[in-house]
């Protein structure tokens, strides 16, 4: 990374943080990562003052929530699908389907699902709000952020992959 | 048209409802705000308004009418209240995760019952065999965690979620009059 680079990643660090309050990460997850995507979605919409950066700032945090809930999902159903049973002596484990573990965690699962809806709309309205934000002064972002979705629902797909094996 | 009775009955039914009865349900019923302070004005933290104006300075720009600034004011005031319950979410959130041994209240009572057995029986004087202090001693981590600790605590979030909903709901609109107005070039 080049110098310039650093700069103005730090730059929006600090300005950031400052505005919007502190990325929504958690142990374990990347602010490397965090700051691709919100440099990918900045560099697709191309913000045009501070009232499209505020938008955006919560179209990245939503999406961001988005893949971890997405990956959570994931990673429940298997957890709650295949078990480990004890299998006689030896204490040999084998995995199994389990339906019954399953369907006692659906619930949990419909939860996880109603809270990714909710973070998709408020996504999309974060979307809406920019595009009507601009047709008062002119402007179109819509079709660069479609892209990224898709990039990002692609390795979102791929990372349930990952986690399965 | 809403009869004479019903309207007495309503009243009626209102007086009996008038929140809680005893000292211990007052005492905390008063408290009920003060648990996250998320719903006190941001106007009541000297911190916060201070960001709300240089927030909204930044919004209007340099040349501002009164107006305008009025109206980014509005934007501002909501984009921190919002920042406000978002930092709450991610604290709590964090918070939760940094525990190590975080789980279901449910999974520790089974755990516990399961040690009793273990404790109490013919198993008292053997060594535990490994795949049950395996059971005993794993609690969910990494994405399991973070579904784990939204489920337990999830009655919060969803008061959290309404209050980001409101937050977000003043914005737009004071985004879309701050609009209105520049476009009328105000």
């Amino acid at each position: 990374m080049s110098t310039g680079e650093s700069r103005s990643k730090s730059l929006i660090r600090t300005e950031r943080w400052a505005v919007f309050g502190l990325p929504p990460l958690l142990d374990g997850e990347e602010l490397e990562d965090y700051e691709e995507l919100y440099a990918e979605i900045s560099e697709a919409v191309k913000p045009g003052d501070i009232l499209e950066d505020i938008l955006i700032c919560d179209f990245v945090d939503l999406s961001w929530d988005i893949l971890r809930l997405r990956r959570m999902k994931a990673k429940l159903i298997d957890a709650s699908a295949v078990k480990r049973f004890y299998h006689g002596p030896g204490e040999q484990f084998v995995d199994r389907f389990d339906a019954q573990t399953l369907s006692q965690d659906l619930d949990h699962i419909e939860q996880i699902e109603h809270m990714t809806a909710v973070a998709e709309a408020r996504r999309n309205n974060a979307l809406r709000e920019i595009e009507r934000h601009r047709a008062t002064f002119s402007g179109v972002p819509g079709r660069n952020v479609q892209q990224i979705e898709e990039g990002q629902i692609v390795d979102a797909e791929s990372v349930e992959e990952n986690d399965r094996t | 048209m809403i009869s004479e009775t019903k309207i007495r009955a309503n009243r009626a039914n209102a007086r009996d409802s008038s929140g809680p009865k005893t000292a211990n349900g007052r005492a905390r019923s008063a408290r009920n705000a003060l648990r996250h302070g998320l719903s006190l004005p941001v106007h009541s933290d000297p911190a916060l308004s201070e960001d709300v104006e240089m927030l909204a300075r930044e919004i209007a720009g340099s040349k501002a009418s009164s107006e305008i600034l009025e109206l980014a004011r509005a934007i501002a005031e909501a984009q921190i209240d919002l920042r406000r319950v978002r930092n709450a979410r991610q604290q709590r959130l964090a918070a939760a995760f940094r525990q190590p041994f975080y789980e279901y209240r449910t999974a520790t009572w089974k755990k516990a019952r399961l040690m009793k057995l273990c404790l109490t029986r013919e198993l008292a004087d053997t060594p535990l065999p490994d795949y049950i202090v395996k059971v005993v001693t794993t609690t969910p981590q990494g994405l399991l965690k973070i579904a784990t600790i939204l489920s337990r605590e999830s009655r919060w979030f969803r008061a959290l979620t309404r209050y980001e909903r409101r937050a977000l709901s003043r914005r737009k609109f004071a985004i879309r009059a701050f609009d209105e107005a520049r476009r009328r070039g105000a």
